[in-house]
């Protein structure tokens, strides 16, 4: 299973829903193996993963996943068997145990045969570490192991595309760790695309990021050229400075602020989330990696 | 081997033949029996064990034991002919949760007892009958009533194939039930077949509608529709009876030949399988 250089291409992407305008113009192409997508709360990452999970139809533009257009019947159902789609909400069929629910995922992913689609089953569930779990109601399970279920259901399958819309939300340190090892394990050479608020997360796991804000392209390129964006424009001080673009209390009581640094103050290393806030904090333009 | 049960173990080339069960069935009998009891012959039994009969072995009681146990409905469905995997598929509607069918029974219990008691009943029973179907439909498959709806957008399955095999479910349970209440229901001659020409139409008009709404907003314009229809014609002429009259059928007829032709043209143009919004 070998993705494409190009794995995800995004050309001039709209979607409207009534007024709002959830998608400007979005235009990237990705190379990453993980590509984390950022951005705040209704910047347009869930229509985007929806879109290109071929769950939801643009207004106007086009995207290729995998090579495939959506737009076309086949290249669609093509995609669809080589996609695995996390949305940010995923249900459950009511009563359903863990190995129901995933069954059940694998009947929509075209697995017919019932002794190879049960066995394939039990593998995804081995893989989210949940076998111990497989015959448990999934009402009855934490909100992590959900997740993790949910997760299994993504993997079923040689999938070459992982689309995943937050799949780290509600997720506690230790589940986020275990998310991390398992998408780690999970990789290899797919291609994976996720949404996050967390920039640990896309620090941690991603090779390239896409920032989008307000429906458009932000940011595209490596965590670090993220971060080196705030190279210089980090500082420690004793008090709030007004003049930073951005400031707040650190653990040891100082104030860490993001942007111009008075004469004389001494920079700290940025992080992912000092360019990505100074990013977001700047007016409306998109920054080249 | 001595003489003791205690002490005596059975030899490597008698437990692997065992193993590899090639024993004549009286002396692997007395090595099973002695197996049983001794915990160093379990382990060179184990060691022995040929891998791929034993991963056989393991798989057959994974099965066993994962093996989702079909319900009611499944079950029911697998007997008519479905396929295992179509059969869960059209199981899962939500239209088919024992909250639906509890509140479609109450529904046509209504109508029967009010039936009973006077004059609005049978008119009740012709005003709601054709419409459960479509409401049924409505919530067979859709963003708000199907949990699993978006990861299956997202799969190869055909959106239509299973909007449709779920339509066909609801289909037979709806009309068996109100086939069963429109028989009790008294004073109305036919009332037995007469909504169902209306019934399967404003079902086909909300499956054509479906290729553009939500099936929950289409059964809503297509029910709500009816209804607002005929309980208008019910307030002013005192009966629903001429709705179901020749000309009515002939106009339900023509309603479903026209949804029929809107449900191909929507599937020709792949309208059931790209949504432009959830």
């Amino acid at each position: 299973m070998t993705t494409s250089p190009s794995a995800l291409v995004a050309d001039g992407l709209t979607k409207s829903f009534a007024r709002h305008r959830a998608l400007r113009g979005v235009t990237f192409t990705s190379k990453g193996n993980t590509v984390g997508l950022l951005g705040p709360n209704g910047a347009g990452k869930t229509t985007l993963l929806r879109i290109i999970g071929t769950v939801l139809a643009p207004d106007g533009g086009s995207v290729r996943a995998l090579g495939r257009d959506p737009a076309n019947a086949d290249d669609r159902l093509e995609l669809r068997r080589r996609l695995g789609y996390l949305p940010q909400e995923p249900g459950f069929q009511r009563g359903f145990s863990a190995f129901e629910f995933v069954d059940y995922v694998a009947i929509l992913k075209e697995w017919t045969q019932r002794r190879a689609r049960h066995d394939e089953v039990r593998r995804v569930l081995a893989l989210v570490d949940l076998s111990a779990e497989s015959g448990r109601k999934i009402r009855r399970l934490s909100g992590g192991m959900r997740r993790r279920v949910a997760l299994a259901a993504v993997l079923l399958g040689d999938r070459a595309l992982l689309v995943l819309d937050e799949p780290t939300v509600g997720l506690d340190p230790e589940q986020r760790l275990r998310f991390r090892d398992i998408l780690s394990r999970v990789g290899g050479d797919r291609t994976v695309l996720l949404s996050t608020h967390q920039t640990e997360d896309v620090a941690a796991m991603c090779d390239e990021v896409v920032v989008l804000h307000e429906g458009a392209v932000r940011f595209q390129g490596p965590p670090a050229s993220l971060a080196a964006l705030a190279e210089g424009r980090v500082w420690f001080a004793d008090e709030r400075d007004p003049a930073a673009q951005l400031s707040w209390r650190a653990g040891d009581g100082r104030h860490r602020h993001v942007g111009d640094p008075p004469a004389g103050a001494t920079t700290e290393a940025p992080t992912l989330e000092d360019g990505y806030l100074l990013l977001l904090g700047a007016p409306a333009q998109a920054v080249p990696a | 081997m001595s003489s003791t049960f205690s002490e005596w173990h059975a030899d490597d080339r008698l437990i692997e033949r065992y193993a590899a069960g090639v024993l004549d069935p009286a002396t692997a009998a007395s090595v099973e029996a002695h197996v049983l009891r001794c915990r160093a012959c379990r382990t060179t039994v184990a060691g022995h064990a040929p891998a791929a009969r034993l991963a056989l072995a393991w798989s057959a009681v994974t099965e066993r034991i994962d093996d989702p146990s079909p319900g009611l409905v499944e079950r029911s469905l697998r007997r008519l002919g479905l396929t295992e995997s179509d059969a869960r598929l059209a199981a899962c509607a939500p239209a088919m949760r024992l909250a639906w069918l509890a509140a479609l029974v109450a529904v046509l219990l209504f109508c029967v007892v009010a039936a009973a008691q006077g004059d609005v009943g049978p008119n009740l029973f012709m005003v709601l009958a054709p419409a459960l179907p479509s409401i049924g439909v409505g919530l067979a498959y859709g963003p708000w009533t199907d949990g699993t709806y978006e990861v299956g957008r997202a799969a190869p399955y055909s959106a239509v194939r299973l909007l449709f095999l779920r339509t066909a479910v609801v289909l037979a349970v709806t009309f068996v039930l109100s086939g069963a209440a429109g028989l009790v229901v008294p004073g109305h001659r036919n009332g037995v077949v007469l909504w169902l020409i209306p019934a399967i139409a404003l079902v086909t008009g909300t499956l054509a509608l479906s290729a553009w709404l939500p099936p929950a907003w289409a059964a809503s314009v297509t029910g709500g529709t009816w209804l607002a229809a005929v309980v208008a014609y019910w307030k002013s002429q005192g009966s629903v009876d001429p709705i179901f009259g020749p000309a009515g059928q002939v106009a339900a007829g023509v309603v479903f030949l026209v949804a029929c032709l809107a449900i191909d043209r929507a599937r020709r143009v792949h309208a059931y399988d790209v949504r432009r919004f959830l």
